[in-house]
């Protein structure tokens, strides 16, 4: 069966202005991404992933390239035009506290998708609407006129799962849904995620620096390093011949929760992130690779397909 | 790099004891790397006891000697950690943490969770607390069990260690 392509982007580039110059937030990134699949994004702070997020629901304008959504080109609609596709595309936030208003209790945070596409004709329609998200993200009736400072880490993610789901979308950008919560929680809300994909349909893009969470949820993975893709392969064959160095850096920092794995000075990648304004052409992480030679600095790197389906953006894995 | 201003500022005094809390649960992997590698260097060359709040238990297993695990205001298991993580004797609520975590090696499509969520704090809670979210729990358990020892290095606040109100 031929996959349907929902979410495509090519050559997608975001600079912002800065005092010292432009910052390469994303720096020409392309994929697709199939309906109902999910894509990882993993990369370290500050690589740009938040930004690729954002590019994608029109939250910060793009630089440069082109973003398809259901095989129109969005890239430059404008806000009226957006408003039937934002409807479509959602967006879940890593810290749910900072992202709901203090003053709106459960139900009107949960309802406020519906009142702003005017989604519902009545308003028992409108509170019949407000019960079944709530049930659909797991959160008891009680909590309706509960405010979301009252409640904890995982039930506050919940809200901010269910006014994503409130208009019924197709595509969610989940950026960090589970950092800041601790496991039994994220094992709860990932399995909810991935419900939500099964029954209805929805494709995800998975944006987290957690690289066994996104093994667990991902078709797809991107790996991201100073704005670009270094490494794109399925979940599986990316952990078992994982081939860009950086990936494997990050690979290796995982700590293990257990014993027989217990090492901790081994290949600790040494130095910092270089900086991302005005970075110079050539292979942005040569400064921390322990392989790099004067050949990958000078001239930028491009992404090679070393196997079907498998892209790796590095001079030494492809000859 | 601000992480590293608040471990100099911490150790300017030479203390005895440091209190971590969360310091790498903001970071991504290859800096905590490299934060849990500096801690656990100046803590062999300053000789100085350091107290790790953390969730994660891979931060736990690659740093630690021993391991408390606290659950609503309680410690319910204690121990050395090569007694806890290689153990088969688990408190019901360790065990869960342990189960929830998605593996790197594994290939589980859905995780193990712990049913329910966390007790309202205000709440003055009889027995064991973790009672009401315990697939094990019985009517013994509406009395607090204490901590039980089940091996010279361990200890676990659960009935079913218990040898006395075994049967």
């Amino acid at each position: 069966m031929e996959e349907k392509t929902l979410v495509q982007v090519k050559d997608l580039k975001k600079y912002f202005k800065t005092s010292k110059g432009m910052l390469h937030a994303v720096d020409g990134v392309s994929f697709s991404i199939p309906k109902g699949r999910t894509l990882g994004v993993v990369g370290e702070s500050g690589c740009g992933k938040s930004t690729l997020g954002k590019v994608l629901l029109h939250l910060h304008e793009s630089t440069a390239g082109q973003i398809f959504f259901d095989g129109a080109d969005i890239t430059h609609f404008n806000e009226r035009r957006l408003r039937d596709y934002r409807k479509r595309m959602q967006m879940i936030f890593q810290d749910p506290q900072a992202s709901l208003d203090p003053r709106k209790n459960v139900s009107s945070l949960i309802g406020e998708p519906l009142k702003n596409y005017k989604l519902t004709q009545s308003r028992a329609e409108y509170e019949e609407r407000v019960d079944e998200i709530m049930r659909t993200v797991g959160l008891a009736s009680i909590y309706k006129e509960s405010y979301s400072h009252e409640l904890d880490g995982g039930r506050r993610q919940r809200i901010g799962i269910g006014r994503a789901l409130a208009v019924d979308p197709e595509f969610i950008v989940c950026d960090e849904p589970v950092s800041a919560l601790d496991v039994s929680i994220q094992a709860q809300i990932l399995n909810l995620l991935m419900d939500l994909q099964d029954s209805r349909g929805l494709t995800y893009i998975f944006i987290t620096h957690d690289l066994s969470v996104v093994k667990h949820i991902s078709h797809n993975i991107i790996v991201m390093y100073l704005g670009q893709c270094v490494e794109y392969a399925d979940a599986q064959t990316l952990f078992k011949r994982p081939l860009h160095p950086y990936t494997n850096g990050l690979l290796d920092a995982v700590p293990i929760p257990s014993l027989r794995q217990r090492r901790l000075s081994t290949q600790v990648m040494r130095g910092e992130l270089t900086s991302p304004i005005e970075p110079k052409p050539g292979c942005r992480f040569a400064s921390r690779c322990p392989h790099a030679t004067g050949e990958c600095r000078g001239q930028d790197i491009p992404l090679k397909e070393v196997e079907p389906g498998h892209w790796v953006a590095c001079r030494l894995a492809c000859p | 790099m601000k992480q590293r201003i608040v471990i100099a500022i911490a150790l300017a005094c030479e203390p005895k004891l440091i209190l971590a809390d969360e310091p790498t649960t903001a970071l991504d992997v290859t800096i905590q790397a490299q934060m849990l590698g500096l801690i656990h260097d100046l803590q062999q060359r300053l000789n100085t006891a350091m107290i790790l709040v953390t969730h994660d238990l891979g931060v736990v297993a690659q740093t630690c000697e021993k391991v408390a695990v606290m659950y609503a205001g309680q410690c319910v298991e204690y121990g050395r950690v090569e007694a806890v993580f290689d153990s088969q004797t688990l408190h019901p609520y360790t065990r869960g943490l342990f189960n929830a975590i998605p593996k790197l090696d594994g290939d589980a499509q859905r995780l193990e969770t712990i049913e329910g969520m966390i007790p309202d704090p205000s709440v003055k809670i009889e027995g064991c607390r973790f009672a009401q979210r315990c697939k094990f729990a019985t009517q013994r358990c509406k009395a607090d069990p204490g901590m039980i020892q089940v091996a010279p290095d361990h200890m676990i606040r659960c009935h079913l260690f218990d040898k006395r109100t075994e049967g």
